[in-house]
């Protein structure tokens, strides 16, 4: 057999792999309907906006849904509460521990243990999978909490919040965090101790720039480069191309393939890292050597460094609102509206999250333009399947099809977001 | 006892109904439900799509070609009892609000005008096949699929809620929004969802559908008395009713009702 299509499973979304063992040439097919989520929204009132994109993804709606709102608040110029900021940033806490356990135990492990099934892996590990469930479920109790649901969220809105949670529950989250962490601990301990296939592309690594902390929500982008953007320019910075055959959009930065997500975050801001998942972080890299050798196989390892990052943060979040005194709810501000256009961009799970809205004077959305991380990793994705496919070139078709399974699953695409 | 065996595939959507079916593993039900179910096909979690017939089918999402049309067809006839899991599959979900006839343009806004689609529009899996029973909601709740897994694992016939979500947020003690100004579908949306949006402040979107005999003109006079405009009206109701029937031909009927309300 020549030209080979394979049907890509465990990932989010529908995706086939074409492969010319003859030209030893390799194509992505996105194999996902348009949604036209932009176009949807247009002339529909701004509040509707977090509501329907957080309906692009349900492995990541607090993404969208966050993503929506700070550009709301951009264009609208909405000042958010401190208390909104730390509710939000449990949010985000919650919403990369599910994403990333999901996808590390369920989705990417069997590659890992050569096994073709993840149900016949959670047989022969019981315990392993048991304390990953602990995880997803205290990472879907954090989101029902703070969002209302842990599956799109309810509670949030345009300036704050609709309703926020009682003490109670977080001092019972809070009370989890130290098992959590543990169990975190482990999944990292698993995902240091693989041996990944070698591949090699020095490529470049974008993410959210602050000053101190790992920053999840800012108006800064900073490359491996060295270089940094201001959102307001990120539609000049970030170039998305249509290909007539694929209903996802492919980007580059500055003529240049680039990576956003867990492996570049935790390259570009490693000295930012809590200070449990940076200890473990520095003594593994003696054993993984140089991390990240810009080998994409290493997003699974650093996806399980940023879970125990986000119980940490998770739990110190939690400590100053049960501590805080005046912790009450205070609705959002009404607000005045205006035509106005404004920006936001988050860290998603799977990285760079752009959102954009033009507003008329009656708050319609007259414009809409999202960028999601899927897309922006797209174009890196068949170039690293392209370099991979060359070094293999030696191999069976047969483990050629599953070492190019396997990089897709560690990018950890999720295709749905990236057609939207 | 002889396990039912429980296929689970999914269409063009977000996936999030699969995420809430998933957050049940952790919960003793998943015991209860494997205990009476051989889930045999998961896309998400595992790989061979063994060619077998199905007790219970569940399908997220809708089909976005001819190809996933035919593969839904032949699924339908493998099937005793087919659930469309999920508002996409049970009445379009939120992708089903395009308008038609602007699809072509709304595609040349978001690929530029030389893109050619070889998609089709989201549409309800009743547009398509027989279905048995709708497993409602953007995303479904955990707790009503749990029960109706239960029902099917004891032959129980399986029946619609026949109430609103009103019912559920009146039992919840929660202030009413739609008094509190809030256009709120809540009186006309299918119960299921326990009233979880209300309860934390956000009005009904009616992402159930419409609940058996809803009294949607009564619903659009209401809207109107609240202050909204027409146009208003039909934004609030087509984001998870645009294939539904009713509220285009009750906004008709209100131009002609109009003098003798107001």
């Amino acid at each position: 057999m020549d030209v080979l299509h394979h049907y890509i499973a465990k990932i989010e979304g529908h995706g086939k792999l074409e492969i010319n063992f003859k030209k030893n040439k390799i194509n992505l097919i996105i194999d996902e309907g348009e949604r036209l989520i932009e176009g949807i929204l247009l002339n529909r009132p701004y509040y509707d906006a977090p509501f329907v994109t957080s309906r692009i993804c349900g492995v990541c709606p607090i993404a969208h849904n966050l993503a929506s709102l700070s550009a709301l608040e951009n264009a609208l110029k909405i000042e958010i509460s401190p208390l909104t900021k730390k509710l939000r940033r449990l949010m985000i806490c919650a919403q990369i521990i599910q994403s990333h356990t999901l996808h590390l135990y369920f989705l990417a492990l069997s590659d890992y243990f050569k096994s073709d099934s993840t149900l016949s892996l959670a047989e022969s590990h019981p315990e392993l999978f048991s304390e990953a469930l602990k995880l997803k479920q205290f990472s879907d109790h954090l989101a029902d909490a703070v969002a209302g649901r842990n599956v799109h969220p309810i509670a949030t809105a345009v300036g704050g919040f609709l309703s926020i949670p009682n003490k109670k529950i977080l001092q019972s989250l809070y009370n989890q965090c130290h098992e959590m962490s543990a169990i975190a601990q482990k999944t990292i301990k698993l995902f240091a101790s693989f041996s990944y296939p070698k591949l090699s592309n020095p490529t470049i690594y974008l993410s959210l720039s602050a000053n101190r902390n790992y920053a999840m929500i800012s108006d800064k982008v900073e490359s491996s480069t060295g270089e940094t953007f201001h959102i307001k320019n990120y539609t000049k910075n970030i170039i998305e191309t249509v290909r007539n055959d694929s209903p996802s959009k492919y980007s580059q930065y500055k003529n240049n393939n680039f990576l956003v997500g867990a492996l570049a975050r935790v390259s570009l801001k490693s000295n930012r890292l809590m200070p449990q998942a940076s200890k473990i972080h520095k003594t593994n890299q003696d054993k993984l050597g140089a991390f990240p050798a810009y080998n994409s196989f290493h997003n699974n390892y650093a996806q399980s460094v940023e879970i125990l990052h986000f119980i940490e943060e998770a739990q110190s979040i939690l400590e100053k609102l049960i501590d805080d005194k005046k912790y009450i709810f205070k609705p959002a501000e009404p607000i005045k509206l205006k035509a106005c256009e404004g920006r936001g961009v988050i860290e998603a799970p799977r990285g760079l999250l752009y959102h954009y809205y033009e507003l008329d004077k009656s708050g319609n959305i007259k414009n809409c333009n999202i960028i999601t991380p899927t897309a922006q990793s797209l174009n890196n994705l068949e170039q690293d399947a392209q370099i991979l496919l060359d070094n293999i070139a030696d191999l069976s078709q047969k483990e050629k099809i599953r070492l190019l399974e396997m990089l897709i699953r560690a990018y950890d695409p999720c295709i749905t977001c990236s057609v939207h | 006892m002889n396990k039912k065996t429980l296929a689970i595939f999914d269409l063009t959507d977000c996936e999030g109904c699969e995420v809430e079916l998933f957050s049940l593993r952790k919960s003793a039900d998943w015991k209860i439900i494997n205990k009476y179910f051989n889930i045999i096909n998961w896309r998400l979690a595992d790989e061979k799509a063994e060619n077998l017939n199905f007790d219970v089918a569940l399908i997220e999402g809708s089909p976005a070609s001819k190809k996933e049309i035919a593969f839904l067809k032949k699924i339908r006839a493998k099937s005793k009892i087919l659930i469309a899991f999920g508002a996409c599959a049970c009445i379009g979900g939120i992708p089903a609000m395009i308008d038609e006839h602007k699809k072509e343009a709304l595609l040349a806004y978001v690929y530029g005008k030389n893109y050619r689609s070889e998609f089709i529009s989201a549409k309800p899996l009743s547009h398509y096949i027989a279905i048995d029973y709708q497993l409602s909601g953007c995303p479904v709740n955990p707790k009503e699929v749990k029960q109706i897994l239960l029902d099917i694992a004891h032959d129980k016939p399986l029946k619609e809620k026949s109430y609103s979500v009103c019912f559920e947020c009146k039992a919840r003690h929660n202030d009413c929004l739609f008094i509190h100004g809030k256009p709120c579908l809540g009186p006309v949306t299918k119960a299921g969802c326990g009233a979880i949006c209300p309860a934390k402040g956000l009005r009904c979107y009616g992402c159930w559908g419409q609940v058996a005999d809803a009294n949607v003109l009564g619903m659009i006079i209401a809207l109107k008395k609240q202050g909204h405009t027409k146009k208003q009206i039909r934004k609030i109701m087509d984001i998870f009713w645009k294939q539904s029937d009713g509220y285009e031909k009750y906004l008709k009927e209100l131009i002609k009702i109009k003098i003798k309300l107001y």
